[in-house]
């Protein structure tokens, strides 16, 4: 007689017991997942977190969407690329997930993250030009923000008016693209003089707006313009200081330019939506497919901004984040 | 593919099929009941989930309908109380202002009373105002005077009167309404304004939003969002909300598939403002939390599923056991019926439920009648057979007798009575062996004793024309053997070989044991026999054959065949003109083992 197999037995017993393992470890991974929430960093250049509360705010919205956990770390100074290297380093070993930079020097940082295969996601907010493999920036189009704000000068001054340009932090890829752009907009057009002020990167804003105030005092002008948050900053400070009227056209997104803007001398500010870009940069971080899926090929916006139209619907949304 | 499922159907065994059936129909079962259990679920789950937004909407309701009516209560009690009649230059505005926003401040940015060219009269809290701002091109102040008799409510945007130190900037909701301003004696249009603390009511949506499924927003009678967990990014154009299309919609919940998404809306309008709460939950969001249940759901199933299986194995294998164990033993008889085995009744299986040792008892009492149908068959045979023989070897006795009477007559007509009384006297001896008590098997001793009356017998008649020896081990005299065998060979020996041979003839009867078996042979010096002849001696043919009888040798070897089976029976070896030996083989068996043998059967 044969003996009855126990071959289906033992299959049932294996699919059986491999079936609850799964279910534990998938209700177990569940329960572990709760707890290991995904942390993005936010490294950012300067020791003003206002500074980037607006794109702090885009960027914990995708994160909260993501069920994920944002951090935002300022540093010591303006412009101590070595100072951020540093903090990239401590935060890829702290076990962020995902890492978003506002680079403070665009050369340094590219080579350092390119030197060092960095395997988590990196997202670059601001131009970074010659980025390598995966690595993205989230940004406006510099340049045009450049040239526009140029035309805009133009548009709005006399042909003879002497324009100072502030060239500082241009080794950030934004900055100089910006100045590009605006240079290139003023060969297109006609003004009178044009002063350059530069060639100083200071660690400090009190630094930047002692050279600015100098400047003034020793060169006459009637227009300035600035392409960054914190030389915008310095000259309005700088202006303050000295008690002095000059027209500013200016790229920032600081609560003190906007301050300036309808009272007293901002012509017109170009704003990028910093929101946006925070946004944006934390979708790509944490889901990259989901990300392209959804915005490819998106631009960031930015508006020029004055007095006169500052407060509409839209700018209000733009200018003045709903938390203050 | 039905076919193919059927046939593979067909090839699998019993318990396979029902268990298959089985597990199949419990799969079918437990999946429509899961998936019916779990839709159930869902659509419980969204329901509830409908009916608590409603409550949440509701509450929120109440909530906001509370804090506006405080805010217009303001506006009410600042114009009815104290602007209306009152000389603009009366200082009681102010004062009263002032201790209005002081008991409200928590939730108001600011009160303003302003003329109707957009000169501000009273303030509270007293702050200077922005320069260059002309109220009169604000939405509110404009709106105000749209909607005379009524409270304006704005959305929320940046208040743009007063200069705010450190960069400051408040977002507020502005309720405007026209007033009857009186300026010694005449009355003047002008506007109160109050803002609202836009972060009152976002705080209140806040609390709402945070935790729980889906979110709800706030949207005014246009559409414009005036609070939206996401208002931002549905500013900047990176997500998008459906609240033109729900400002439309009368209050009540419904289903939208919006951006691809499947969402449950609840929506209610607030009194006075016309304002809109509004509460979605993405379906998506519902079936986040039903993954756990729907998890534990498979898990419980699968378990089920399992233990069910297991059980329908186990059943199909009480149940079919039986009847593949009674499969198998038939199987095993029919093998062994095969290869000639006899036929073992109690091989059959007996046993499982009744119904199943009803049949193996059937099928063994019919393997029973089965072997005693052969059994008859065989010994039907077998007799028939053997009287057959008998009836053959009948045949010797005339044949035989025919010719030894036939010599006595010759010796009698020839005077040789001495010789014919020998010759009768031997034919009566061997008749006395021949009849052996009717036993058919005799010793060899018995047998040779006939065969020399026989040669006796021959030799007279033949007036000794030949010569005859007689050679018999006596180890084999008491064996057995049939009576009859060694006669019809000396016959043929003296007939076919020395008949004609005038004296020479010899013929040699020997007898001895080889190889544990009994051999005695007939040798002649005779003529020989042809080929062609020889190899037909013992077939059928042979009976049809010759002199006398001519049945002699077949007769013979047939007996020897059926009494003693196997390889025993004759062996002719034959040269021409040399001669021929016959040797008849036999099993050694001692006449008592035989018949002590014969008589157990």
């Amino acid at each position: 007689m044969k003996r009855i197999s126990n071959r289906p037995f033992i299959g049932a017993a294996i699919v059986f017991i491999a079936f609850i393992v799964i279910m534990l470890l998938q209700i177990g991974g569940d329960e572990a997942n709760k707890d290991e929430e995904t942390r993005v960093s936010m490294i950012v250049y300067g020791d003003d977190s206002e500074r980037w509360e607006n794109m702090r705010q885009g960027a914990a919205l995708a994160c909260q969407d993501k069920g994920a956990d944002i951090s935002l770390i300022t540093m010591l100074s303006e412009n101590d690329a070595a100072e951020q290297e540093e903090i990239i380093g401590r935060e890829i070993e702290d076990g962020a997930d995902a890492l978003i930079i506002a680079a403070c020097s665009s050369e340094r940082i590219r080579e350092y993250i390119d030197s060092n295969r960095i395997k988590i996601p990196i997202i670059f907010v601001e131009t970074m030009e010659q980025l390598s493999g995966k690595i993205i920036d989230i940004s406006s189009d510099d340049y045009r923000m450049g040239y526009e704000l140029g035309k805009e000068m133009l548009d709005s001054e006399s042909d003879i008016v002497t324009v100072a340009v502030i060239s500082e932090n241009t080794q950030r890829d934004s900055v100089a693209l910006r100045e590009k752009g605006f240079r290139d907009a003023l060969s297109e057009g006609q003004t009178g003089k044009i002063i350059n002020w530069s060639g100083n990167e200071y660690e400090n804003l009190a630094g930047t707006r002692v050279f600015i105030q100098r400047s003034v005092v020793s060169e006459a002008t009637d227009v300035i313009v600035t392409f960054d948050n914190s030389t915008t900053d310095a000259l309005i400070d700088a202006l303050s200081n000295l008690n002095m009227d000059r027209k500013v056209y200016s790229i920032s997104t600081s609560n003190k330019a906007v301050y300036n803007l309808y009272n007293k001398d901002i012509k017109a500010l170009m704003y990028p939506d910093e929101f946006s870009m925070g946004y944006l940069a934390a979708k790509y971080a944490l889901d990259r497919k989901d990300a392209q899926k959804m915005y490819s090929g998106k631009e960031i916006e930015y508006r020029i901004v004055k007095k006169e139209n500052m407060y509409d619907e839209d700018n209000q949304t733009l200018l003045f984040p709903f938390v203050n | 593919m039905i076919e193919l499922i059927r046939e593979g159907y067909k090839k699998r065994s019993l318990q396979w099929a029902i268990s298959l059936s089985f597990t199949a129909i419990s799969i079918i079962s437990i999946a429509s009941m899961a998936i019916a259990f779990y839709s159930h679920s869902i659509r419980t789950i969204r329901e509830n989930t409908i009916k608590e937004n409603g409550q949440i909407v509701d509450q929120v309701s109440w909530n906001l309908n509370s804090y506006i009516r405080n805010m217009m209560g303001i506006s009410d009690t600042m114009y009815y109380s104290v602007i209306k009649n009152t000389n603009l230059t009366n200082e009681k505005i102010s004062k009263e202002m002032n201790l209005l926003y002081e008991a409200n401040k928590d939730n108001l940015t600011s009160i303003v009373c302003a003329t109707g060219d957009g000169a501000i009269v009273a303030a509270s809290p007293v702050s200077s105002r922005k320069a260059g701002v002309d109220l009169k091109k604000q939405e509110w102040f404009q709106k105000a005077f749209d909607e005379i008799e009524n409270i304006h409510f704005s959305i929320p945007h940046v208040q743009n009167i007063f200069d705010n130190s450190n960069y400051r900037y408040y977002w507020v909701v502005s309720l405007s309404r026209s007033v009857e301003l009186t300026y010694f004696g005449s009355v003047k249009e002008g506007v109160l304004l109050v803002d609202m603390n836009y972060s009152g009511i976002e705080q209140m949506f806040e609390k709402v939003n945070d935790g729980g499924v889906g979110f709800v927003y706030l949207c005014d009678s246009d559409g414009r969002i005036i609070y939206h967990p996401r208002k931002k990014a549905i500013y900047s154009g990176l997500v998008m909300e459906n609240n033109l299309e729900h400002a439309k919609h009368p209050d009540g919940s419904f289903s939208e598939t919006f951006d691809g998404e499947e969402r449950d809306v609840v929506l209610k309008t607030v009194g006075y403002t016309g304002w809109k709460i509004i509460s979605v939950t993405p379906a998506s969001e519902l079936a986040l939390d039903m993954g756990q249940m729907r998890n534990y759901l498979i898990m419980v199933a699968v378990i089920v599923l399992m233990l069910i299986v297991l059980g329908n194995y186990i059943i199909s294998y009480v149940v079919t056991d039986p009847i593949r164990k009674l499969e198998e033993s038939i199987a095993y008889l029919e093998e062994g019926v095969a290869n000639d085995d006899v036929m073992n009744e109690e091989d059959i299986f007996i046993g499982g439920s009744h119904e199943i040792r009803h049949l193996g008892r059937t099928i063994k009492s019919m393997i029973r009648q089965m072997k005693k149908l052969t059994d008859d068959m065989v010994r039907e045979q077998k007799a028939k057979r053997k009287s057959e023989l008998d009836a053959l070897q009948s045949q010797i006795n005339p044949h035989f007798l025919y010719n030894t009477l036939d010599s006595v007559v010759w010796m009698i007509e020839g005077e040789r009575y001495k010789d014919a009384i020998s010759m009768v006297t031997a034919l009566a001896q061997l008749f006395r062996i021949s009849l052996s008590k009717g036993n058919n098997i005799i010793t060899i001793h018995d047998e040779i004793v006939h065969a020399r009356n026989y040669l006796n017998i021959q030799k007279v008649r033949y007036k000794n024309k030949f010569t005859a020896s007689i050679d018999i081990d006596p180890a084999i005299e008491n064996c057995a053997t049939i009576k009859l065998i060694v006669q019809p060979l000396l016959e043929n020996a003296i007939y076919y070989g020395v008949e004609h041979m005038d004296g020479e003839g010899e013929i040699t009867l020997r007898g001895y044991e080889k190889d544990g078996d009994v051999f005695i042979s007939v040798s002649d010096n005779g003529m020989g026999i042809p080929e062609e002849t020889l190899s037909t001696l013992l077939t059928d043919k042979a009976r049809s054959r010759g002199k006398g009888s001519g049945i002699g040798l077949w007769n013979v070897n047939q007996r020897i065949q059926i009494y003693f089976k196997g390889d025993y029976g004759l062996i002719i070896e034959s040269e021409l003109d040399e001669g021929t030996t016959v040797t008849i083989h036999l099993p050694k068996i001692p006449i008592e083992e035989y018949r002590r043998e014969e008589g157990g059967k």
